[in-house]
């Protein structure tokens, strides 16, 4: 039998045929073997997806459909789909604006405000307390212990902020306190480390 | 409102979907428990998409719904004539979006998990990393290539039955899977020769 034969005829030979030829053909021997394999993977395949299924509200969906008046078009069940980004952008966009907005804590609110004496001037500069200024904040009083918090950030975030940083890996985090001003607002920071 | 649907499952397809279009609701829910599976699983190995897997079985059971469905029983099997309307689906999908299957997969193509190191590529199909690598691969066949694997080697339909479901002889269906396993076998070594540390570690190969 030769290679042509042996593979025309293959689905249909016996095991004892197939061996007599692979026992002479190493090339057909080594091929059989790879399509055993591959046959076994397809098989394997299909057992791991036998039982997906389509989701359940899907069936309910299809259900609800079934005593709507035809002629009516369908819309897909899938219809917020395409809006999860959207609406994705838009809840991160509200939360930053909560955030940014919410009112300063009750301990603070009438208390004289202070001139901050490291923000006149060079605010880029790094000053005695060791605070930098951001660029965008406005001064709004001194710097006192209830208006600071020690937080935990990446390096990239700092260096986001332009505050000079000692080299380092960008993702790794670093303590640093962070002043906040009248409403909440970041004023400056201070690494800690 | 639940329904039983206990003595339902001698009926016949057609005799389903009478009462179905006689407004059986009941009758719906068992053909569609019956068959939503392997169109479900159908599409899904051919996209590659959850969203396409889902959207096209909804449109399918919709059509169905639909008293004019035109199913002819004298045409072939109620389950044939479905996976005849989702593959026109799956078709009008990968002309309508831009973003082939194929194209993705090419695309991504070095993002494939890699196959572990042995001697023979085939072996590792038995792995959890071969078996993506297969997945894979049966997303880059050509699209007829990819259905007759899908429905002859994921689905287990013999050769008659995946004829029905595409519509074609069943000489066709035999041909093509015969050439899809040997794509695959190719695209598979292609695969496993791509990687330096094979060739490094086979002098055969290294050395060509």
């Amino acid at each position: 039998m030769t290679c042509q034969e042996f593979w025309s005829r293959m689905p249909e030979l016996e095991p004892e045929q197939q061996f007599d030829h692979v026992r002479q053909c190493a090339s057909c021997a080594i091929l059989l073997e790879r399509q055993r394999a591959l046959s076994a993977g397809l098989r394997r395949m299909a057992a791991e997806r036998h039982t997906v299924e389509a989701p359940a509200y899907l069936e309910a969906g299809l259900r609800a459909m079934f005593h709507s008046p035809p002629g009516l078009p369908a819309t897909s069940l899938r219809w917020w789909a395409p809006w999860v980004p959207a609406v994705a952008a838009l809840l991160a966009l509200a939360l930053f604006l909560v955030w940014e907005r919410r009112p300063p804590p009750a301990g603070r609110v009438g208390a004289p405000p202070v001139y901050i004496a490291f923000l006149a001037g060079d605010d880029a500069a790094e000053l005695d307390s060791g605070f930098i200024p951001l660029l965008y904040a406005e001064p709004t009083g001194t710097p006192d212990d209830d208006d600071r918090v020690q937080i935990e950030v990446p390096r990239a975030t700092l260096i986001a902020l332009g505050i000079p940083m000692p080299e380092g890996d960008a993702r790794e985090a670093v303590e640093a306190e962070v002043l906040l001003g009248a409403g909440g607002t970041l004023q400056a920071v201070r690494l800690l480390e | 409102m639940e329904y039983s649907i206990t003595g339902m499952a001698t009926e016949t397809d057609d005799e389903l979907l009478q009462r179905m279009h006689g407004g059986d609701e009941q009758a719906f829910v068992v053909l569609y428990r019956k068959l939503q599976g392997p169109i479900y699983r159908f599409v899904l190995n051919i996209t590659g998409s959850t969203g396409v897997a889902e959207d096209v079985t909804q449109e399918v059971f919709l059509a169905l719904i639909r008293k004019n469905c035109g199913f002819d029983a004298g045409r072939g099997t109620l389950s044939a004539y479905l996976f005849g309307i989702a593959r026109k689906l799956v078709l009008r999908h990968l002309q309508r979006s831009r973003t082939m299957v194929e194209q993705e997969i090419q695309a991504d193509e070095w993002g494939y998990p890699e196959l572990g190191v042995t001697q023979d590529p085939m072996v590792d199909l038995l792995h959890s990393e071969g078996l993506e690598v297969l997945r894979r691969a049966v997303l880059t066949l050509p699209r007829r290539y990819r259905e007759v694997v899908v429905l002859c080697d994921l689905e287990e339909m013999d050769y008659t039955q995946a004829a029905a479901a595409l519509g074609c002889p069943v000489g066709t269906v035999r041909s093509r899977l015969h050439r899809a396993r040997a794509l695959l076998l190719e695209k598979l070594q292609e695969k496993r020769d791509a990687r330096p540390e094979v060739r490094a570690l086979d002098p055969a190969r290294s050395s060509i």
